[in-house]
């Protein structure tokens, strides 16, 4: 195997140092990222990690954020690092004092209404955006009063939250200016007694969970050099909107990457299946029956328009390139099922295997170097990797009668693939390949089916789809299993994929059609 | 209302006398009684009875000409109503052209002759899949091998196919739950894939067949049992022009 491509070395572990440095030395420490020399660790899913040390995907597109230059890494030697979020203040509105005699206006109390009730919501998605991520102890609200009643009336008081045990402080108030909320949060490293940022965030009304996704990821990488991935979506295929004519159809949905806002991207009535996101966050690449054969689909978000790529023949599972430019599926047009390329400007098409078997699912290395998919060309569906032209073909599965839906970590730091995988007959469980030591671990453990896994942007975190509940639902887990949450109830939903947060444009399509 | 009374109204209008058609106490009772049974209750039956009863005191003269049918009204408007005309028909023949039943030799009862509309216009493409004329086969797990039993059900969709060259076919590939939603799709074209080379190897041309796989989305039996995998597992001929 010649995997040193996407392989990552011990040089691209630069950042975890800061957390061995942490527990080694109890240190407080604020200084440069960047600046470390390699270390070894593989610790991102353990106890007390404070510093993930993401480093982005292989080959950055534009409008993905970058770290920090500052980071924080506050722990004593073997406690978790712990962080506090109290409940939003509202401020501005003086409605409650206003002196007799007169009525405050119906648009203050309004103003106030609203922002109490946005000061909650924002709280409680930050801190269930912090939470998700898992980097820190969340810190139980039951000690805040504590820690406030200490403090002298509106100061912050350091050692009031040391000695809670708050590490980390994160102070936020909530004002309403017109259509617009306006949140200023404050993050404190409590033991250092130093403000480690302090920003305002405006934005309408009717964003604020949008808003407080925002809140937590700068949280998460200021505070953590941690890759947040509150603003991330998940597209999905599901039954929910019910039967139509002969069959029920599916319709590609979106949602939050907490399961909020499930919204539909298609209402055609028709089956649409297996959608794939561009690198930009902006559009989707999926397989649609609307003209009676399974056909290559765009779907441009931000601007509701579609259109259709490949529509000779059938084509199945497409998958995005890294780079935006290329989209790699399954068709048929050769007489059996191979992998092949298709710009996405769609003028040019390229095929990369050539057997009598199936080969389907195509998946790609960060870096875009390789291409993982299915075949069943030694009898059973399994793993295998090629280069991106085709060459270089070599088999990575071997245990279980059945394994298919791969999907390449996004993650420099950890060269891995999951997929879902059975031994004889019995239901799929998620697994993760690991290239580096070739040892594969298992996420699930026989509780329903679950199959169709997808990484989160940061490679901490996959999305699936398990019966485990009686009907396929998407459910989201931690990268080592913990941490299960369910994001549908209804209808069946399959082949979920985790996309980036919307960056700038990068992908706009030609509009030509083959 | 009037139809169902016309067969017992019919005997009695003709053989009754005059004298008795005009005795307004007979056809009040009657009217009533049979209005009374088209609804059902038992006053029906009661009235019958009563006016049987009281036709020969009424009008006795009347009772001795009458035909055995014709003498009890009531009875027929109870009676399956058919058997009554033909009948009386058959009694009045022989008082008029003296012929017997000795004279006229019954037929047997023709044969029946089933049709069927071969002409495959007359039918909807709804009614055409629904009507069976080609079957599905069906497949072992993870397999699009043609078993001998689905070479031998293709062989005669060829057949009717052969028959009928009009026809065009979408052959769809279908899978059980039990495989991946991605490697199915791919799995649900092998099989249609295998199902339309074999009707081509039996003399079909490529051009009237299409192949199209829905993987495991449209599952037949929605059950997860061995028996609806097995009815799932399968690749059908769906006629799409005739």
């Amino acid at each position: 195997m010649s995997l040193s491509s996407d392989a990552p070395r011990s040089g691209l572990r630069t950042h975890s140092v800061r957390l061995a440095l942490a527990l080694a030395g109890g240190v407080l420490a604020v200084g440069l990222a960047h600046a470390f020399a390699p270390l070894p660790f593989s610790g991102l899913s353990g106890p007390g990690v404070a510093a993930s040390g993401f480093e982005g995907r292989g080959q950055e597109p534009s409008g993905q954020p970058v770290p920090g230059d500052w980071y924080l890494d506050i722990s004593r030697p073997g406690t978790p690092v712990r962080i506090a979020i109290p409940d939003f203040a509202v401020e501005g509105v003086a409605v409650p004092d206003a002196p007799p005699g007169e009525d405050p206006s119906a648009d203050a109390g309004d103003a106030e209404d609203s922002a109490v009730g946005a000061a909650a919501e924002i709280g409680s998605v930050v801190w269930d955006d912090v939470a998700y991520a898992g980097v820190y102890r969340m810190l139980p609200r039951r000690f805040y009063r504590i820690a406030e009643e200490g403090s002298a009336e509106g100061a912050l008081d350091y050692y009031q939250w040391e000695s809670v045990g708050a590490d980390i402080l994160v102070e936020g108030a909530v004002r309403r200016e017109s259509e617009n909320l306006v949140v200023e949060v404050r993050l404190h490293a409590v033991r250092a007694q130093e403000s480690v940022f302090a920003r305002r965030y405006t934005a309408r009304l009717d964003a604020r969970r949008n808003l407080a996704h925002r809140i937590a990821d700068d949280i998460l990488l200021q505070a953590g050099n941690y890759q947040g991935v509150a603003r991330t979506r998940i597209a999905f295929s599901t039954s929910r909107q019910g039967r139509r004519g002969r069959t029920p159809g599916k319709e590609i949905y979106l949602m939050d990457y907490d399961g909020h806002a499930q919204r539909p991207v298609t209402a055609n009535g028709s089956l649409n299946l297996t959608p794939s996101w561009s690198p930009d966050g902006r559009a989707l690449t999926y397989i649609s029956y609307r003209e009676g054969a399974p056909a290559l689909y765009l779907a441009f978000l931000y601007q509701g328009r579609g259109q259709k790529l490949i529509g000779d023949f059938q084509s199945f599972t497409p998958a995005w390139s890294p780079d935006g430019r290329w989209i790699a599926f399954t068709s048929n047009r050769d007489g059996q099922s191979e992998i092949y390329l298709a710009s996405v400007e769609g003028d040019e098409l390229r095929r990369l295997t050539s057997n009598p078997a199936i080969d389907v699912a195509p998946t790609w290395s960060p870096s875009g170097r390789l291409i993982a998919f299915t075949s069943d060309r030694t009898g059973s569906p399994q793993i295998y990797v090629m280069d991106r032209d085709g060459l270089n073909l070599r088999r990575v599965s071997f245990e279980g009668s059945w394994n298919d839906s791969p999907a390449w970590s996004p993650s420099r730091q950890s060269s891995e693939i999951a997929y879902a995988s059975r031994i004889e007959r019995r239901p799929f469980d998620i697994v993760v390949h690991d290239f580096e030591t070739r040892q594969t671990r298992q996420l699930t453990t026989g509780r329903g089916s679950n199959e169709s896994p997808s990484w989160a942007p940061n490679g901490l975190h996959l999305v699936f789809t398990s019966n485990r509940a009686g009907s396929d639902q998407v459910f989201t887990m931690h990268r080592d299993g913990s941490n299960l949450k369910q994001l549908t109830h209804e209808g069946q939903n399959s082949t979920p994929r985790w996309g980036n947060a919307p960056g700038p444009q990068a992908f706009a399509g030609s509009g030509s059609r083959r | 209302m009037a139809a169902p009374h016309r067969p017992g109204a019919l005997p009695r209008d003709r053989h009754l006398p005059e004298s008795t058609m005009l005795h307004t106490p007979l056809r009040e009772p009657f009217s009533r009684a049979t209005r009374a049974r088209s609804s059902g209750r038992p006053l029906g039956r009661l009235g019958g009875f009563l006016l049987a009863a009281s036709l020969p005191f009424l009008s006795c003269s009347s009772v001795d000409r009458t035909p055995a049918t014709g003498s009890v009204p009531p009875d027929v408007s109870m009676e399956p109503a058919p058997a009554a005309p033909a009948r009386s028909d058959a009694a009045a023949a022989p008082a008029e052209g003296g012929l017997t039943d000795a004279e006229i030799r019954a037929l047997p009862p023709e044969d029946e002759v089933s049709v069927e509309v071969l002409d495959l216009a007359a039918m909807t493409l709804d009614e055409l899949n629904a009507s069976g004329a080609v079957s599905d086969i069906h497949f072992d797990y993870d397999s699009a091998e043609l078993s001998a039993e689905a070479r031998r059900i293709l062989e005669v969709n060829a057949a009717w196919l052969a028959r009928y060259p009009s026809v065009r076919v979408l052959v769809e590939g279908h899978c059980d739950e039990r495989g991946t939603v991605e490697y199915n799709l791919a799995l649900g074209e092998e099989r249609a894939r295998a199902a339309r080379d074999y009707l081509r190897d039996l003399g079909i041309p490529d051009t009237r067949m299409r192949i199209i796989s829905y993987g495991k989305e449209f599952p037949l039996d929605p059950r997860s049992n061995e028996e609806a995998w097995r009815q799932n597992r399968r690749a059908h001929l769906e006629i799409i022009a005739k």
